[in-house]
């Protein structure tokens, strides 16, 4: 069996992030097929990199995870601060502003990056998730031989540093999430002759899930839903702030339900009701009887909480401005965007007024979901190029 | 049943009101042009004693009370007339910013080459 390892800036069952529960998934759906291992950091907060797990090696759900410290913490006030001034216009940034700036980004971990470079023959493969951070833009320095990217990459300021380049360019091999990312990612970097797949996950139903589980429609009546991270970089200010002059536009008794950590404070107001981190039962029961979830989200590779929804046949409203996020619904027909007020309140009241419409593009997602991202055919995607990539 | 999103978005794009510029530019010609109510009517009619005290009820309780009213609606009058000069002022500073936004935006992608 060959040996792999999937190198995040995070990883764990309490790990709260797209990218790192992606890679939790992917790497325990591969390990009948491979010798998997994870590489990655003890810091479990993504803000600080505080280190936070205290073994250096443990078992999580059959796979080995290796854990590195993290040698500095991340200063959000200072970093934000340089990341303002080399963003700036006219400024004209070197080669070690990048770099500088890399290294404030983290997760900081010289530990992890010398443990491939140490190790590089034990492995046959090495696959790097989420181009943004240290470990995978000096990460794959060492080992480009052997590397195999899934970039999560989207249209935002960083990714135009030249410093990510040769990651781009000189993996062995890329799986992008969506059409959108391959198309994004190789008109940017013209890489198209790298060998790659177009593949995500499989959407997994907790045991208990039940379709006649009306609970959460008994106890707030109708309501629409987000799950996730509730932070500003989610587009959560933005929502808080549409949903609140919906409600004063708008006679009804529509409530916004909020699952997910709250990081950046949430208005009090009697129809946002946030009811914190839930298990993944609530979850789905969450999802099942809403109107429709809500992404307000301006950058994600995938979402996998859309999909979950999708899934459920509840139909999502999202921030037309992600490409990736529209183009699920477009493709699906299960999902509204909006991209101002007035079409954020057109696309709600859409929801509301039209049940048998609202209905069967829960109906149609579905169907997205079960045609493209089901377990086995990723699986067959994803091992068929890491055999390639291994040879 | 058939769902086209890009068809549906199109139906709640065409609900959507904007709003109407010109239309508040009109309404706002006319609150001026009929702000003012006249309180100096003549009173028809034959009977000079009966005229002369109409005159001077409409003197002593109505011409104050319309006056008071006049002196309301040329303030309103004048509130909606300084709308619509701010409103003309904003969009000129729109389109200026927006100019500015457009050519640093194409800046920066020359510079992140």
């Amino acid at each position: 069996m060959k040996k792999i390892a999937f190198i995040n800036q995070r990883y764990g069952l309490e790990v709260v992030g797209g990218s790192e529960y992606y890679t939790r998934l992917i790497a325990e759906h591969l390990k009948d097929k491979f010798e998997v291992e994870i590489l990655t950091t003890k810091a479990l907060d993504y803000v600080t990199w505080e280190n936070h797990y205290e073994k250096d090696v443990e078992d999580i759900n059959g796979i080995t995870v290796r854990r590195f410290n993290v040698d500095k913490e991340r200063d959000s006030a200072k970093f934000n601060q340089f990341t303002g001034e080399i963003l700036k216009p006219g400024y004209q940034r070197t080669a070690k502003d990048e770099r500088d700036w890399v290294d404030a980004q983290g997760p900081f971990c010289p530990e992890l990056v010398k443990y491939i470079s140490e190790n590089k023959d034990n492995y046959d493969l090495f696959i790097f998730v989420t181009y943004l951070y240290y470990t995978s833009c000096i990460g794959m320095r060492e080992v480009f031989e052997k590397s195999v990217f899934i970039p999560t990459a989207h249209d935002e300021p960083y990714i135009n540093f030249s410093i990510y380049e040769d990651i781009f360019k000189k993996c062995q091999a890329i799986i992008f999430l969506t059409d959108e990312e391959k198309e994004f990612v190789q008109n940017k970097f013209n890489n198209s002759n790298i060998p790659n797949v177009v593949t995500a996950v499989g959407i997994d139903m907790p045991e208990d899930y039940s379709v006649d589980d009306d609970s959460f429609k008994k106890k707030y009546g109708d309501y629409v839903i987000y799950v996730g991270r509730i932070d500003a970089s989610k587009g959560c200010d933005t929502l808080f702030e549409y949903f609140q002059e919906y409600k004063k536009r708008n006679n009804n008794d529509l409530k916004l339900l909020l699952m997910g950590k709250d990081v950046m404070g949430i208005p009090e107001h009697k129809d946002i009701i946030n009811l914190g981190f839930v298990s993944e039962e609530d979850k789905f029961a969450g999802v099942l009887n809403a109107k429709a979830l809500i992404l307000p989200s301006p950058f994600e590779s995938l979402s996998i909480s859309v999909l979950e929804a999708l899934q459920v046949e509840t139909p999502v409203i999202v921030n037309g401005k992600c490409e990736v996020l529209k183009g699920h619904c477009i493709k699906s027909n299960a999902g509204l965007y909006y991209k101002n007020y007035p079409e954020f309140e057109g696309c709600l009241n859409y929801m509301l007024d039209h049940e048998d419409v609202r209905l069967e593009m829960g109906r149609l997602g579905k169907k997205y979901v079960d045609s493209f991202y089901r377990w086995d055919i990723v699986v067959n995607k994803i091992s068929e190029l890491f055999e390639k990539a291994a040879k | 049943m058939e769902v086209n999103i890009e068809k549906i978005m199109d139906e709640i794009r065409a609900g959507i009101s904007q709003f109407d510029e010109q239309s508040f530019k009109d309404t706002v010609n006319k609150i001026n042009a009929s702000s003012n109510v006249p309180v100096d009517m003549p009173i028809l009619g034959k009977a000079k004693g009966f005229k002369k005290l109409v005159g001077k009820t409409i003197n002593f309780a109505i011409k104050p009370r319309v006056e008071a009213q006049n002196r309301m609606n040329a303030s309103v009058s004048e509130g909606f007339t300084q709308i619509a000069e701010y409103i003309d002022s904003q969009n000129k500073m729109i389109d200026r910013l927006n100019k500015r936004i457009d050519a640093l935006e194409k800046e920066l992608k020359e510079r992140s080459k």
